[in-house]
């Protein structure tokens, strides 16, 4: 495996992760559900739960967001033989611009990158949701045009 | 209709087509000197369809007599040049990108860095010989 490939790996794998984690949720709702004293003795309540919930996937995208940067950022040093260090959306453009990446899916990453600094940012309205799922379509089809070795 | 269509969108759909469709033509003429086997096909190509809607254009599958390869439109709107053609070997999908700029088709050298050299029946077995090798 190359490392353009580990690093589409690692983004999977925080994909199935999510996707782990929102099946231990149902099974804990139906949990609460049979005792709604389940969490207390750690001083948790249900509505921590339903925080966990509504902020799961958020939480995800957030992870997400940092392994794809990880991943161009050592593009950049390795791949590149940049020292450096601008910021990342800069990062993506002169990469998309290097591999003659097609404009739809440089706007697709940039919408991740967008809604993922709404989330940061604590200013959700700001940008466009986007799903996590899609999310990891794109910014895995993003790192998929970077060569395949540094 | 377009959500986003530009100037003459439907000249440029038409041209870009031709454009595909004429490099094509080259890989099946230059394959079937090498009896290497080509089948072409039609592929509706999606990522363009904010300027000029999504369209059908012919793609190809080759068999050499060591791996399979493709070659596929990828899209007419992409960062700095005027379109983008990828070759793309079987198995791996390990593929270097033929791009388009208003001197003309250029192909990657290899999956690995961005070189690139203009478009040629040398250039393209190069390439095609170094993806097989790497299937």
């Amino acid at each position: 495996m190359n490392v353009r490939e580990q690093r589409i790996g690692r983004l999977r794998a925080v994909q199935r992760e999510f996707e782990t984690a929102a099946i231990a949720i149902a099974s804990l709702r139906g949990h609460l559900h049979a005792d709604p004293s389940l969490l207390a003795d750690r001083g948790l309540g249900i509505r921590d739960f339903r925080s966990l919930q509504s902020n799961l996937e958020a939480t995800f995208l957030v992870r997400l967001y940092a392994e794809f940067e990880a991943g161009l950022r050592s593009a950049w040093r390795g791949a590149y033989r940049r020292t450096s260090y601008p910021r990342i959306s800069d990062i993506i453009d002169a990469i998309a611009a290097r591999r003659s990446v097609p404009q739809k899916w440089l706007a697709a990453v940039h919408l991740v990158r967008a809604y993922r600094n709404s989330l940061v940012h604590e200013d959700a309205a700001g940008a466009a949701g986007v799903s996590l799922q899609d999310a990891c379509d794109h910014l895995c089809r993003f790192l998929s045009q970077l060569p395949a070795r540094w | 209709m377009p959500n986003a269509p530009v100037e003459h969108w439907e000249q440029e759909r038409a041209d870009w087509i031709a454009a595909v469709t004429r490099l094509m033509d080259d890989v099946e003429h230059w394959a079937a000197r090498r009896d290497w086997w080509v089948q072409r096909e039609t592929k509706t190509v999606a990522d363009d369809d904010d300027q000029i809607g999504a369209y059908e254009a012919p793609m190809l599958r080759i068999q050499t007599p060591t791996a399979r390869l493709v070659v596929e439109p990828i899209a007419r709107y992409v960062v700095g040049a005027l379109g983008r053609i990828d070759l793309a070997v079987f198995p791996s999908y390990r593929s270097v990108p033929i791009v388009r700029r208003p001197d003309g088709w250029w192909i990657g050298t290899s999956d690995q860095g961005d070189g690139k050299s203009p478009w040629s029946e040398e250039s393209f077995f190069e390439t095609a010989t170094r993806l097989a090798a790497r299937k």
